[in-house]
């Protein structure tokens, strides 16, 4: 078990309904958990806290989800993913592909059961765990 | 010419040069002067002059005249004429029977005693002139009568050959010669020429000869060679005679050299029209103005099982009863001289209803009434044309689907993850609910004890599955625009349709409404059926939705027998697969109450459905359908009448194909 207090995960999704059931799940599970509403707010977070993970949808008012992820990378290369998608069928692109994102790390929206994005999370955690050894 | 003087006198011209015997004769006669008149000439010259003048009935005329022979009167055409009698002297014998041989009715040899009685000779010599006119006019007359027949017979059309039963030739007419190239004097007395009976009755010549009675001509066709060594097609006709006390025969042979042309080429036209209208995927069929039929295709046969021997002149609708319901139309037709035409016309028949398009042409040949009607069945074309409707409006669906996809998520995400997290807080075993209850001074157990109390739980839950179902409506929707890219491998049809029968007996939801295993399944598994590529788990999708859907609809065969039938059966699946040219059929057929022909066309329609509101969302059959269709290439359709079960046929293409 990682230390999750240490776990900080940023949700960013335009919409509240979402966002905060999402935070507020994580929050219940001991993540420190910030939220964003847009690509460009999430980056000035990123900007000024460490995540360790974010959960971000793909489809965001001004820049999207991808150019954020793209972006957070190239900023703190140790920042882990989950895409959190309402786009059916939705297929990684090449660039996120090569930054290392999975099939296993895209959500479709709606999730049945939000343990799904913890398991995610963890696993993410774990692997990053597994790097730094 | 010289004419005869009275009918009732008879005219004697009497030539002799004899005083004494002309006095004689004279007093012989003058007893009967009422009724004989003798002329008396002395010579011959004199006798010639009177028979200028007059024709004589009788002449007797002394053998010996002063200037000639009294027979040189029968000379020329005098002989015809009047019958003369000549006169001769004893020891003249030899003379007499000469005249007679030239032509002289009797002689008489001079004696006084004998021309004393010459009167008594001329009763008898004009009676047996009657004789010897009528008997010349009869040859003259079968004279004329066998020349004309001659020329009738050498004129004729026909080769002519008399021959005896040997084949020796007796008689040949000008045609005979002329149409083998031999002259008359080399035909007589050879043997006939040989005719090959190549075709015909197949007999050689001399049998049939054998077969010949008087009376009874009998006719036979073959082949004559000609004197150049061509042969041509006869037709001959053989009569058995009697000629001059022997049999023979009289042969007549006719060029058919042309009929025989017109023969096989009628044939080969009667060939062609056949190959044509049997070549014809339609049934096509002739009849008269009273129904009977006049013409019957190979496709009719192969409908109707009646064979193109059998059905000309039986009545259509004994041998075609589908067609009986069409009789208006027929005789419509052939009044009106109009077309008629009725499409897409259902007929039931054991494997279901069959669509047929129906046109009748009137038929006017000979002036003999009739239609020709034109049956094709159309029912493959009535089906695709209900699938691509239903794929367009499965795309539609589809299109529709993936475009608010997106726009329906995303409220669900909201309704489904903010449900959780209310029942995280409310009933989770959570350290943060502890802490966050004892900072507003309550415990959770009085929390918990509250909103069960309330049914809150309940109530979250219910929300969630609401959600959920809502999710999995868009999921299903979603399949009509999802071209399905992955997972295609070889399977066999059987084993995924065995292993949806074991899984629909196992299935909870399906355990709760009816007991799976109290149907009975009988399978009809072809060996031969060769693997299908196809993504398996869709497949099973489609056998397991049909085999739930079967199910549902059996469950109401445990009730009561409804009104005026029989008690249901024991529910039962019937399961096939077989091959199917470059395809392979699943059929999967219940014994269910069935469906009207109405719903049968919309079952595969999205959001049609049959179920209690809440119990089906109406999108099975049609994903089933997609799934069918669009991601295999291949065809699905369902046969059904009320009261009698429905089948539902899938058909997938053994390699993958794009749909």
């Amino acid at each position: 078990m990682t230390n999750r207090a240490r776990t900080r995960v940023l949700v960013v999704d335009d919409e509240l309904s979402i966002r905060s059931s999402l935070a507020g799940y994580l929050d219940d599970y001991e993540y420190e958990v910030a939220v964003a509403e847009s690509a460009e707010q999430a980056l000035e977070l990123i900007r000024q806290v460490s995540f360790d993970v974010a959960v971000i949808d793909l489809r965001l008012p001004g820049m999207s989800g991808e150019a954020l992820i793209l972006q957070a990378h190239a900023m703190y290369p140790a920042m882990r993913f989950l895409i959190h998608t309402g786009s059916v069928g939705y297929g990684l692109s090449e660039k996120l592909r090569k930054i290392g994102l999975r099939p296993e790390h895209v959500l479709l929206k709606p999730l049945p059961d939000l343990a799904v994005v913890v398991a995610g999370i963890e696993n993410l955690m774990r692997r990053e765990q597994a790097d730094e050894r | 010419m010289a004419k005869r003087l009275s009918e009732k006198k008879t005219h004697i011209l009497l030539v002799d040069d004899d005083e004494a015997d002309v006095e004689l004769i004279r007093r012989a006669f003058a007893p009967q002067a009422e009724q004989v008149d003798v002329t008396v000439a002395r010579s011959l010259d004199e006798a010639r002059g009177c028979l200028t003048q007059i024709l004589p009935d009788l002449v007797f005329v002394d053998l010996h005249l002063p200037d000639g022979s009294g027979l040189s009167l029968l000379e020329g055409e005098q002989e015809d004429q009047y019958p003369l009698v000549v006169m001769t002297a004893h020891g003249q014998d030899e003379a007499a029977f000469e005249a007679l041989k030239v032509g002289a009715l009797q002689y008489v040899v001079k004696s006084e005693a004998a021309l004393a009685e010459l009167p008594d000779k001329v009763e008898l010599a004009l009676r047996q002139w009657q004789h010897v006119i009528e008997r010349r006019r009869a040859e003259a007359a079968l004279r004329e009568s066998e020349k004309r027949f001659r020329t009738v017979v050498d004129q004729a059309a026909d080769a002519m050959f008399v021959h005896d039963l040997d084949g020796r030739i007796i008689d040949v007419n000008q045609q005979a010669c002329e149409s083998l190239g031999y002259s008359r004097e080399e035909l007589l007395g050879r043997r006939v020429p040989n005719v090959d009976a190549e075709f015909g009755n197949g007999d050689d010549m001399k049998s049939a000869w054998s077969h010949l009675a008087p009376k009874r001509p009998i006719t036979v066709e073959g082949f004559q060679q000609r004197k150049d060594g061509t042969t041509f097609p006869v037709e001959m006709r053989l009569g058995l005679v009697e000629l001059g006390g022997r049999r023979a025969i009289i042969a007549l042979a006719r060029d058919i050299t042309e009929r025989k042309q017109t023969e096989i080429e009628m044939n080969r036209l009667r060939n062609l029209f056949k190959n044509m209208i049997d070549s014809m995927p339609s049934i096509l069929v002739g009849v008269n103005s009273e129904g009977r039929v006049t013409h019957w295709n190979v496709e009719a046969q192969r409908v109707t099982g009646v064979s193109a021997e059998d059905a000309p002149g039986r009545m259509l609708f004994d041998v075609f009863p589908q067609l009986s319901v069409e009789m208006g139309k027929i005789r419509r037709a052939i009044r009106e001289q109009k077309p008629q035409k009725a499409s897409k016309v259902p007929t039931e028949v054991d494997s279901g209803v069959r669509f047929s398009d129906l046109t009748v042409y009137p038929l006017v040949a000979n002036d003999i009434e009739g239609a020709v009607i034109r049956v094709d069945d159309v029912t493959e074309r009535v089906r695709l044309e209900e699938m691509m409707i239903q794929s367009e409006k499965m795309l539609s669906v589809g299109g529709l689907a993936a475009g608010m996809a997106h726009e329906i998520n995303n409220p669900l995400a909201g309704i489904l993850q903010n449900a959780q997290v209310m029942r995280n807080r409310l009933t989770g075993d959570l350290p943060k609910n502890r802490r966050t209850a004892e900072a507003c001074g309550i415990t959770m157990e009085a929390i918990t004890a509250y909103i069960e109390e309330r049914g809150i739980p309940a109530m979250i839950e219910a929300i969630m599955d609401s959600g959920r179902r809502a999710a999995q409506i868009v999921d299903n929707m979603l399949s009509f625009s999802r071209k399905s890219d992955s997972h295609f491998a070889p399977h066999d049809l059987a084993e995924l349709l065995e292993k949806t029968v074991d899984l629909a007996s196992n299935d909870y939801d399906l355990k709760k409404k009816y007991d799976f295993r109290r149907i009975e399944v009988v399978r009809e598994y072809d060996a031969d059926t060769p693997k299908v590529a196809c993504e398996a788990s869709k497949i099973q999708q489609v056998f397991l939705n049909l085999l739930k859907n079967g199910a549902e609809a059996m469950a109401g065969n445990k009730g009561e027998a409804p009104e005026g039938k029989a008690a249901p059966e024991r529910s039962r699946f019937i399961l096939r697969v077989a091959p199917d040219a470059d395809m392979a059929r699943v059929e999967i057929q219940d014994n269910g109450p069935g469906m009207d022909e109405a719903t049968r066309k919309r079952v595969f329609e999205p959001f049609f459905t049959t179920k209690d509101v809440g119990v089906g969302t109406g999108l099975g059959l049609s994903v089933s359908y997609f799934i069918v269709a669009e991601n295999h290439g291949g065809t699905m359709a369902v046969e059904s009448t009320p009261g009698n079960g429905a089948k539902f046929i899938i058909r997938l293409p053994l390699e993958r194909r794009a749909p």
